[in-house]
């Protein structure tokens, strides 16, 4: 494993000492590796993306620590988390948000590239961008380097984020919520580029969504998170076969689905009122 | 499975084209050459991927287009017997009042955030009345809000829309509409902001709504499952036509249209296992795109 969370909580306080305590997330036990699809499902406001950034490091943990390869996250050396930080990647829901408005798609891919020293010269910087750009399905690359976010559609500002994210050969994507905004179409176009990348590239990911057919099709080991815990976790199949949390079965039972209806008059409640 | 078809249809669009400004001097047909119709009582669905003009179709119907004199409209958009292309602000405001209603993706957007929702219902049903507080409209506001889903009206009337959840305001949203008693309601991405359980309660909240209420139903989304849950016939648009219409079990089994048949197919292919996942292809799209200009 590398990526590991070792009983997380997360406590947000509002009006400043003694106010209102949300406890975001209670005590959660999460492992990341290499080339494994590990998801985290639930409802909005039950943890998941608190979760997420404390993955990141974006959050520090209330209590819990974090760990990457077995050293704690609050007490690296500045090369340490310099490596953390190329190591971990983020893929976050709204791609408008996570690109400078006014930079160009070779910029931003471009200027974590140099930070990273994961190339030196403007032409390596330039050929690792449209390599990049390709593994993602962005063909042919050179059309988008100088293309502005507003120029782009959804789909593809989210493929650049990707980029963005795989230019400095991450071991671990954390992904929150990166297809749910999509169409059907684009949203398999870009998971397509992820199984691709675990494949090709052993990038593990941790998959934040409350989608639950993809996570059905993408994922090997789930995680369901609800009021803050992770109320039960195990292998997709098993999750998905034998739900033991009711919550979960819940989840699973609310997802509309078209194999129910084909070719079946529509079913819901009323439809036969004239 | 569906009402008797009438003879006249509640709602009729014939070869409508709409034309929107994007830019100083640049503007979009987002809409061309639409026909569609609704008749009294029925649920019919518009599925597209974004940009595809189903929104903007929707908005027409209740003419709620940006009123820009850039904004260019050509057809015919028949409203209960009555002609709506070009007809002036207090014809739409009466068909708005009395015989369309529409609801949108992010109802936040659409309450009044310092006033109390049950107050905004009674506003919906009674304008005039409803700074007297009386207790008539207050008694209906409350049974309105019953039909939306709230099993104590009383309590969730008190609240500001900030403390009820996103579930809750798009079901208040319900009831505003309803309120109005329209004969046709449109849902606009109605549950895209919703969690999967959440959305499950909003369009079972619908369904029961508009059947009891008898009201037509246009439901859009890009969500197929939700559609098809929800809708007898269903229109597919791309890039501002509809490319198919039809029974909803006729469009899922036997598609026509290949545009259809690759939404399908991709939208499939995220469900199922052991099916590689789907994406519409680029060749796909060029060739719809060459057919569409000859």
């Amino acid at each position: 494993m590398i990526l590991e969370a070792k009983n997380v909580s997360k406590t947000f306080r509002s009006g400043g000492r003694g106010g209102l305590a949300v406890h975001a997330v209670k005590s959660a036990n999460l492992t990341a590796a290499r080339g494994e699809f590990v998801a985290i499902v639930g409802e909005s406001g039950s943890g998941k993306s608190t979760l997420a950034r404390m993955l990141l490091d974006l959050h520090p943990a209330s209590e819990g620590t974090i760990f990457l390869r077995g050293v704690d996250v609050k007490s690296m050396s500045k090369n340490q988390r310099r490596d953390f930080r190329r190591t971990v990647q983020a893929v976050l829901q709204d791609p408008a948000g996570s690109l400078n408005p006014r930079k160009s798609v070779s910029q931003s891919i471009g200027e974590v590239i140099r930070l990273h020293k994961a190339a030196n010269t403007k032409r390596d910087i330039r050929q690792k961008t449209l390599t990049a750009l390709e593994l993602v399905g962005l063909d042919p690359a050179s059309h988008y380097l100088d293309r502005f976010p507003h120029e782009l559609s959804g789909g593809q500002r989210q493929r650049v984020l990707i980029a963005r994210a795989v230019a400095l050969n991450p071991q671990i994507i954390i992904a929150d919520e990166a297809v749910s905004a999509l169409d059907a179409s684009v949203k398999a176009g870009v998971l397509r580029v992820m199984a691709d990348l675990q494949e090709r590239l052993n990038v593990g990911y941790v998959f934040i969504t409350h989608d639950l057919p993809v996570v059905k099709k993408v994922a090997d080991y789930v995680h369901v998170m609800y009021r803050g815990e992770i109320v039960e976790h195990g292998p997709a199949q098993e999750i998905f076969q034998s739900p033991q949390h009711e919550y979960t079965a819940t989840l699973l039972d609310a997802t509309p689905s078209l194999d129910a209806l084909d070719g079946a008059a529509p079913t819901a409640p009323g439809a036969s009122a004239t | 499975m569906s009402a008797e078809p009438e003879t006249t249809p509640l709602a009729k669009v014939t070869d409508l084209a709409v034309n929107l400004p994007t830019g100083r001097k640049q503007s979009v047909d987002a809409v061309r050459h639409v026909n569609l119709e609704v008749f009294a009582g029925e649920k019919i669905g518009i599925i597209g991927e974004s940009g595809s003009g189903k929104s903007v179709t929707g908005r027409s119907i209740a003419g709620l287009l940006p009123t820009s004199p850039r904004v260019k409209l050509e057809g015919s958009i028949i409203v209960d017997g009555e002609e709506m292309i070009g007809a002036d602000a207090a014809a739409w405001q009466q068909v708005r009042t009395h015989k369309v209603g529409m609801i949108f993706q992010d109802p936040l957007t659409y309450l009044n955030p310092v006033i109390r929702v049950g107050r905004q219902v009674e506003e919906s049903i009674a304008p005039s009345k409803w700074k007297n507080r009386d207790p008539v409209v207050q008694e209906k506001s409350l049974n309105f809000l019953r039909l939306a889903g709230f099993p104590s009206p009383t309590e969730v009337s008190r609240k500001y829309p900030h403390e009820l959840s996103g579930g809750m305001r798009q079901r208040v949203l319900i009831a505003i509409a309803i309120a109005k008693r329209p004969r046709l309601l449109i849902a606009d991405e109605p549950t895209t902001a919703l969690d999967t359980t959440v959305q499950k309660r909003v369009l079972e909240t619908l369904a029961t709504t508009v059947s009891e209420t008898q009201t037509s139903l246009i439901l859009i989304s890009h969500d197929i499952g939700v559609v098809a849950s929800m809708t007898e016939r269903i229109y597919v648009m791309y890039r501002g036509r509809v490319v198919e219409s039809g029974s909803t079990s006729q469009i899922l089994s036997a598609p026509n249209h290949p545009y259809t048949q690759a939404l399908l197919r991709s939208v499939r292919s995220l469900s199922e296992p052991d099916v590689d996942l789907y994406s519409i292809p680029l060749e796909l799209r060029r060739k719809l795109e060459m057919e569409d200009v000859a």
